[in-house]
């Protein structure tokens, strides 16, 4: 490896003076992503002004052997845009250009750096919108939603970022451009988008894609109903999945988040409920009348009382409101919320979210749960206060132990945020010994010498040995071949 | 009650033989696309008695299934809930096993509004070319947990390794499927194509072929009603054609030789000169056609064209990542090994 200054120099000597950062006051901004607890201060932020920026400072970093960060907005939850302490952060803010529409084919083509919402406001016009909305649409890039294989509150229906990809442009360190998919279908050859589509920055660096766009429903409806048990509530959600309806959005909030959000944004949510289901059914009137007839019906059969409807555009966002606010009013409880992303079958919610109280207790930690149950994702937020380590400490303990619940029941440790630093530890218990080096095989595969955001996403086995508790997955002992690393 | 027997045992217990002995495997399902993809190299690898459907969850709209279930039973035990695959892939010669199914990864005439197979996967379970038995993905709908190795299994021909059993995400069929039948020229047809994607609509597959544009309508009665009314000339056609479509029994395919499909971008307007030799499904993004009339219609330079027997594909093609894909996956290429992507 040669030295991180002769790198540094030479991507001072390649791109424009403003697209270099080093000084300390102006590489601040970029020591963290959504994920605080964790910060360092990257040596180096580089500034891509077009793809031929990126291919030369990945050119550089192979050169000379120094790791490369790539980072869309810095709104990831888990860490992956973490800097690395002797290597370079590459920011695509700058390619933050739509490059094509194409209005009769359904398909936009876009540098990273776009925001996830600004796709769907340049097509808004047309009747058409990009599906996939996750919570910090405004803020975060297409690029980053690729990387991390993003969801939304309207995945139930329309599929996750992978499902809304059509192609992709993608810079591999050895210098070569990967063009994959394109605007159809299909395309010849082994499709392997796929393997770049959550991939967190570890095969290469995206920087064009193409989405499908999809024509705006001419109707849709919100339902929200207020349940006093939350089995009844986890059990009416199953209930609509199997009479055949995938409603648009299916979400549900926790007595604490209710409150949270009622004194926050004052939704006009039923405060003395323990639970409210928020579903929202689109497409054609008929379509959208009979669903949303069922969808009543069945909440009432399952125990709820106070169910309001809206169709009208501001009636409907009144009663988003408390949803979309729920994390900064959750916020407003507690000094600091940690913001876990377990998915689960759904025919466990609620004997998963009794057993996540049991262990908040045990800990003596509040969990607040607002999430996206129509497909089992849960976000629960662990409250606590981060300027008292031994909190953190119980926070940190408290949240693998949910992550593990939801492997036990058959879940994931993550549904949508990714693992980055944060979830190395469950990934140990997830996956055997033999899959986690089939994914550093396949990571050797785009990048030999190991620079793509080194050490995120997958757990060596020495660290998963390190870790707590040596789990056994499969029947079997998890680490036969140890001393391999 | 669908048959069921775990033969998993026996086919790592091949896998791990051919490991020590430097043999090399055909993987094997029924064979009912040989005519698109076999394997002639090596001693076959029978899936065909791992079969059974492990956990169906109606409720959760999750399958699991092992790699040589036949696909009809699949679909039949999805029928007794009211749901289907709604990618519907090919049953070539009435029948397929679902592990052929995900790795030759070809959709019906649906593909545009329900998505793939690739789309469908949830979690699936290999024997890698060292003989390790692999779990990847899960049974939710929401996991980014690692590399999403589950899907690029899917359309990989096997060349990656064994599929040992596959967990699909199913769909609710919809209440009612009609299909209509107009007579227009193609480029009024296009037209209509254009509209099926761009426009909120009952159309769910359309097929043109032979001046003749068929569409098929699904959804409640009422939004098929609605979308019906849209096109006042449209005969009623049966629903039979579809499958005929999709299972290449159509008369179109009849000619099997030289059968080439070409996937155009989703906006492309391209000539058809020939409408008898070829046939237009998807909105317009695929065509078939027969090797005389291949260049007959102008696709622009970005539209991917190729001869549907994939035993030809050039092994000059297979690029530097995905030769080091296979290596990762098989580093003694014991599987298909004679098989390109
Ligand atoms: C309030 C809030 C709400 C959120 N709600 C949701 C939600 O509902 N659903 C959801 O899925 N997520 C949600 N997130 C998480 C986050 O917004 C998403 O993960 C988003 O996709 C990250 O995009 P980004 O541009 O900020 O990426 P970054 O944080 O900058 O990077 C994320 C990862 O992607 C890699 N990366 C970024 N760009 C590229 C590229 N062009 N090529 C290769 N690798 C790249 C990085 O190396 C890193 O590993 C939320 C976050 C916040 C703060």
């Amino acid at each position: 490896m040669m030295s991180l200054e002769f790198a540094i120099e030479l991507i001072k000597s390649t791109l424009p003076r403003d697209c270099v950062l080093t000084d300390p006051s102006a590489t601040a901004p970029f020591e963290t992503d959504g994920l605080t607890a964790y910060r360092r201060r990257p040596p180096v932020v580089a500034l891509p002004r077009d793809t031929n920026d990126v291919r030369q400072v990945l050119r550089i970093c192979h050169e000379t052997g120094i790791p490369v960060v790539t980072r869309g907005a810095g709104t990831g939850l888990s860490g992956g845009a973490l800097p690395h302490e002797k290597g370079v952060l590459l920011v695509l803010s700058k390619m933050n250009r739509i490059l094509s529409i194409d209005e009769e084919g359904c398909t936009a083509t876009v540098q990273p750096g776009v925001t996830n919402l600004s796709i769907s406001q340049a097509v808004a016009d047309m009747g058409l919108y990009y599906a996939p909305d996750p919570s910090s649409q405004i803020a975060c890039s297409i690029g980053g939603n690729v990387a991390e294989n993003a969801g939304g509150v309207h995945c139930l229906k329309y599929g996750l970022t992978l499902h809304n990809v059509l192609g992709l442009k993608v810079q591999t360190i050895e210098g070569d451009e990967l063009v994959l998919g394109g605007d159809g279908y299909e395309s010849s050859g082994v499709e392997l988008i796929p393997l770049f589509v959550g991939s967190e920055g570890m095969l290469g660096v995206v920087t064009e894609i193409t989405v499908k766009l999809l024509p705006t429903p001419p109707c849709k409806e919100v339902l929200l109903g207020a349940f006093n048990e939350l089995e009844s509530a986890g059990e009416c959600v199953a209930a609509i999945i199997a009479r055949g309806i995938v409603p648009a959005g299916l979400e549900m909030m926790d007595a604490l988040a209710i409150q949270a959000a009622e004194d926050y944004v004052h939704a006009g949510y039923p405060r003395d409920a323990s639970t409210i289901l928020i579903c929202e059914v689109d497409g054609t009137a008929e379509q959208v009348r009979s669903d949303a007839d069922l969808i009543g019906e069945l909440m009432v059969a399952h125990g709820a009382d106070n169910i309001r409807s809206a169709t009208e555009p501001e009636e409907r966002d009144r009663l988003w409101q408390g949803r979309k606010a729920a994390f900064p009013a959750v916020g407003r409880i507690s000094p600091d919320y940690y913001c876990m992303d377990g998915t689960i079958p759904r025919r466990y919610l609620s004997k998963v979210l009794t057993s996540i109280a049991t262990l908040a207790e045990k800990h003596g930690l509040r969990v607040a749960n607002v999430f996206h149950a129509g497909d089992g994702n849960l976000h629960p937020l662990i409250l606590y206060d981060a300027s008292d380590d031994e909190q953190l400490d119980r926070a940190e303990r408290l949240g693998v132990e949910i992550l593990e619940l939801c492997v036990s029941v058959g879940g994931t440790v993550t549904g949508e945020h990714g693992v980055g630093v944060e979830k190395l530890d469950p990934m140990c218990s997830q996956f055997s010994a033999p899959e986690l080096e089939q994914f550093f095989r396949l990571k050797e595969v785009f990048d030999a010498s190991g620079l793509m955001n080194p050490g995120k996403a997958i757990p060596t086995l020495a660290h998963c040995s390190e870790v707590k508790g040596m789990h056994v997955h499969g029947g079997e002992l998890p680490f036969p071949e140890l001393d391999r690393f | 009650m669908t048959r069921s027997f775990d033969d998993a045992q026996r086919l790592i217990d091949s896998v791990n033989y051919a490991v020590a002995h430097t043999k090399q495997l055909s993987i094997l399902g029924q064979g009912t696309k040989a005519h698109y993809a076999r394997s002639t190299q090596g001693d076959a690898l029978q899936t065909r008695d791992h079969v059974g459907v492990i956990e169906y969850r109606p409720d959760e709209l999750t399958i699991s299934v092992r790699a040589g279930t036949p696909l009809t039973e699949i679909k039949n035990v999805l029928n007794e809930h009211d749901q289907m695959l709604a990618c519907d892939p090919p049953e070539f010669l009435g029948g397929g096993t679902i592990g052929g199914a995900v790795a030759c990864g070809l959709s019906g005439p649906g593909r545009p509004w329900y998505g793939n197979l690739r789309d469908a996967v949830l979690g699936i379970e290999i024997v890698n070319g060292l003989g390790e038995c692999l779990r990847f993905g899960g049974s939710v709908m929401k996991n980014v947990a690692g590399f999403d190795v589950s899907r690029l299994m899917v359309g990989s021909l096997g060349i990656f390794g064994l599929i040992l059993s596959v967990n699909l995400r199913v769909h609710p069929k919809p209440e009612l499927e009609r299909t209509i039948k107009i007579d227009l020229q193609w480029d009024d047809a296009w037209r209509i194509h254009g509209d099926a994607i761009s426009k909120p609509s009952a159309v769910s597959a359309t097929c043109y072929w032979s001046g003749s544009l068929y569409l098929r309508l699904s959804g409640n009665r009422a939004s098929v009603d609605e979308t019906r009314m849209s096109y006042p000339d449209g005969a009623e056609f049966e629903n039979e054609l579809w499958k005929s479509v999709r299972d290449h029994d159509h008369p179109f395919f009849h000619r099997r030789e030289k059968l080439r499909r070409t996937w155009l971008g989703r906006g492309a307007h391209p000539e058809l000169t020939d409408a008898r030799n070829q046939l237009v499904e998807w909105a317009g993004a695929q065509v078939w056609s027969h090797s005389a009339s291949t260049d007959s219609f102008a696709a622009d330079a970005n539209d991917a064209s190729e001869p549907f027997d994939r035993r030809s594909a050039n092994p000059e093609t297979e690029s530097k990542y995905v030769k080091r894909l296979r290596r990762a996956f098989d580093p003694h290429l014991l599987f298909n090994s004679d098989l390109r992507l």
